[in-house]
């Protein structure tokens, strides 16, 4: 497939299809090492898809042990390969096939309590180290989160990624996945940073206990209700500048604030407390990933999950191919 | 929007075939007399060495030299009069085919080396550093370039050409408020004085075709390279192409911007290879005690003396990368491919390559007026998608700029390559290229009174030294 690399990857099984890749299990010839390998096509009319070229530059810069490693990239005239660290799979296929063995009568998709907050260190540490190097990743959700049997959380998929830093126009308010979207980018704001992927890292925080994603909405309007719902109304009072927003309306039904608590009995108080201070309806007083690692709550926190480093010696991040 | 391919086409005059140059036909208005001779040495190597991985202030340090101008950007006013008096570029609608912007995507750019730490501390440097000046527009370098032409002067800007330390005093610019068209009249200026210079000095490259013909065995890097070369010298200014990109697909300054960071980036990677040949050639050539055999093949020794005895590309990356590049160990592996891990085995170290004739100046790459507009073409299609939540398609690109889709999406590829994929830019380097892009244009506002002042003194009139330096600009189709 190149000069360079003339079948140093075997082509394993098709790991999944996104909207201008596929992935494929691969392994290395020569190491026998897993890959995933993401094949994206290039397309005449489009050339180069937007999403390689921000994949690609910013995965180039972001080295961690919580964020999937880019290995090398392959081109031909229509075709890019980008060579990942293999992972075994994503959190939402994790949590859709987990069955918790120590309390049976948990729901399908819940996780135990420690695994959550190890996943949820290493996704907040992944995110912090992304935001120190001014990326926002702006698409975190589930299954954009890749687990391995050590217990590694790292973040993939940088396609919708963005640096931010100079002062520029504006941003499109046509990213994340709607379920994990923050209310400020609902709301049409263009002028967001970093708290997006907070709100987005709370909304899995909660999905890990549940199974379920906290705010389904099949809509934009949708989904603002659905959040209001818990969140309490957003007004001029507890949110000055909200009627300045494009998406504001008059008419959204007013409903009262409820306790976190009584959606998510499951979750320890002090995991409440962080809760809510990462699914602040207002950007401005979410906590930042920083703080977020700071949290008490993660004081109990597997010590391997706080270094960044795998449980066991398996499948973990196999160096150099 | 047959009208449109037709008419942008042209620009391009005859397609490019390789880097078969024949005597090219130089349609770009020949530079200014006063230029040549005080084109010496020194500012020569500064200048084609455009190059720095820095800020290069290099490529603008020239304007000191070179006051007579040829490029000079000229008040906004008169220049947007000027693209606006070209024939009219066919209506969006006629043309380019409408292509929504994609959903997403990025705008500033900026993402940092690596390593948190980097950023944190350049980030309280720049803290400590008060003097931040906000720019409006053109005027307003005018008006501060006037008010203090001392402090513009070439050591100062020198000075600060290697490394924007702490205790570097002078004022950043800030450019981000500046009309997006103000900012491409600079850029198109900086762009014009550096490919004019380059012109001259390299004519002899363009007439060596023959060697370039023969070898087939070209590296897939020098190929990249040669991919954005010419024929001919497009007919369309650099300003007036930067306007009709701007025109009909906009967007955001730092793309524009990032055209300068990238050229940069591009000429010191690929010229850090063959400058790396050469010196070790002329080590060899040095120790053989003049045998005469050139180490590969028979181009021989007669363009050896031509190269480094008299051309400033010998020269130019003698004086490599000032400023320790801190990815020179990784780039080094990385010819024509974007990977970036340095001990891959199966990656052929550039220097191992048997194709490189260490001698043979097309492996060195220079920004001239041959390859400017496909450059700047495939970097906007690139930087766009990187930066920008807005952009367009490539078929929309290629009608814009003027050249097949086909060629398009290969340069495309080609620009990500050279740049090893990798197009994120810290901050404080975007913010660097801006404030040297203020100097360049304060530099050029003085310069160019200057050269009025005593084009009055002499009595030659004022009318045709200014219709002189704007020559360039007004020559085209």
């Amino acid at each position: 497939m190149d000069k360079r690399h003339p079948n140093s990857f075997q082509q394993l099984e098709k790991l999944g299809e996104g909207t201008y890749a596929t992935v494929f299990k691969g392994r290395n010839g020569q190491t026998g090492a897993f890959v995933a390998l993401k094949e994206i096509h290039l397309d005449s009319e489009e050339g180069t898809p937007s999403t390689a070229i921000r994949e690609i530059s910013l995965m180039k810069e972001l080295k961690h042990t919580n964020i999937v490693s880019l290995y090398d990239v392959i081109h031909t005239e229509n075709k890019l390969m980008l060579v990942f660290e293999y992972m075994d799979k994503d959190l939402k296929k994790y949590m859709d096939s987990y069955q918790s063995p120590t309390n049976p009568s948990a729901p399908r998709g819940a996780l135990d309590p420690d695994v959550i907050k190890s996943f949820m260190y290493q996704l907040l540490l992944g995110t912090a180290f992304c935001h120190e190097n001014r990326v926002l990743h702006r698409d975190l959700k589930p299954q954009n989160l890749l687990t391995n049997t050590s217990g590694q959380l790292k973040l993939a998929d940088f396609g919708l990624a963005r640096a931010f830093g100079i002062p520029v126009n504006t941003f499109s308010n046509e990213v994340v996945t709607l379920w994990y979207r923050a209310p400020d980018v609902l709301l049409g704001s263009r002028t967001y940073n970093t708290s997006i992927d907070i709100w987005s890292a709370g909304c899995i925080m909660a999905e890990m206990y549940t199974g379920r994603p906290l705010f389904p909405g099949t809509t934009n309007e949708d989904q603002l209700l659905k959040i209001f719902r818990l969140m309490g109304t957003p007004s001029e009072r507890s949110w000055p500048g909200i009627t300045s927003f494009p998406e504001y309306k008059t008419t959204w039904p007013v409903y009262a604030t409820q306790e976190l608590r009584a959606i998510l009995p499951q979750v320890d108080a002090l995991g409440i407390q962080l809760l809510n201070s990462m699914l602040q309806v207002r950007p401005e007083m979410r906590c930042s990933a920083q703080q977020a690692l700071a949290h008490p709550w993660f004081a109990d926190v597997y010590p391997q999950a706080r270094k960044g480093e795998a449980l066991g010696g398996q499948g973990g991040g196999f160096k150099g191919m | 929007m047959s009208v449109v391919i037709d008419t942008v086409n042209s620009f391009f005059g005859q397609r490019h075939d390789s880097y078969a140059y024949t005597d090219a036909p130089r349609q770009h208005n020949p530079s200014p007399q006063s230029r040549s001779g005080r084109a010496s040495s020194r500012s020569d190597h500064h200048m084609s060495n455009s190059a720095r991985r820095a800020p290069s202030s290099s490529s603008v340090q020239t304007a000191q030299h070179a006051p007579a101008t040829n490029s000079t950007p000229r008040a906004p006013s008169q220049s947007s009069r000027q693209s606006a008096s070209r024939p009219p570029p066919p209506e969006p609608a006629a043309g380019p085919v409408a292509a929504p912007p994609s959903a997403s995507s990025l705008s500033p750019p900026a993402p940092v080396k690596s390593e948190a730490s980097t950023a944190t501390s350049s980030a309280e440097t720049r803290r400590s550093r008060p003097r931040k000046i906000k720019v409006r527009d053109l005027e307003h370098i005018q008006s501060f370039a006037n008010e203090d032409m001392g402090s513009f002067s070439e050591i100062r800007s020198r000075s600060r050409s290697g490394s924007r330390g702490a205790e570097d005093d002078s004022p950043q610019y800030e450019i981000s408020e500046m009309k997006v068209e103000h900012i491409i009249e600079m850029v198109a200026g900086l762009l014009t004085k550096i490919t004019t210079t380059n012109d001259q000095q390299h004519e002899h490259l363009h007439r060596q075709p023959a060697h370039l013909e023969q070898a087939s065995h070209l590296t897939a890097q020098t190929s990249s390279v040669l991919a954005f070369h010419g024929k001919n010298v497009p007919s369309i200014t650099i300003l007036s192409y930067l306007s009709r990109i701007n025109k009909y697909c906009p967007t955001s300054y730092e793309v524009f911007l990032s055209l300068l960071v990238y050229f940069d980036r591009m000429t010191e990677r690929v010229n850090a290879a063959p400058m790396q040949t050469l010196k070790e050639a002329n080590q060899q050539a040095f120790e053989q005690n003049r045998t005469a055999s050139s180490p590969s093949d028979s181009l021989g020794s007669d363009r050896m003396q031509g190269v480094t005895a008299t051309t400033p590309s010998g020269t130019q990356t003698a004086t490599p990368p000032a400023s320790g590049n801190m990815e020179q160990g990784e780039q080094q592996g990385v010819p024509g491919t974007p990977h970036s891990r340095p001990h891959q085995a199966e990656s052929p170290s550039i220097l191992a390559e048997p194709a490189m004739d260490p001698y043979n100046l097309a492996h060195f790459f220079v920004v001239d007026s041959f390859n400017i507009h496909r450059l700047v073409i495939a970097g906007v299609t690139c930087a766009s998608k990187f930066f920008s939540d807005i952009f367009y398609t490539n078929s929309r690109y290629a009608k814009v700029g003027g050249l097949p889709l086909q060629e398009l999406n290969h340069l495309e590829l080609q620009f990500l390559l050279l740049n090893d994929f990798r197009l994120s830019i810290p901050v404080e380097e975007i913010e660097a290229y801006g404030t040297m892009l203020v100097e360049f244009y304060a530099r050029e506002v003085i310069a160019q009174q200057r050269a009025a002042l005593s084009e009055t003194m002499s009595n030659r009139s004022l009318s045709e030294s200014s219709g002189d330096s704007t020559a360039t600009i007004k020559a085209e189709s």
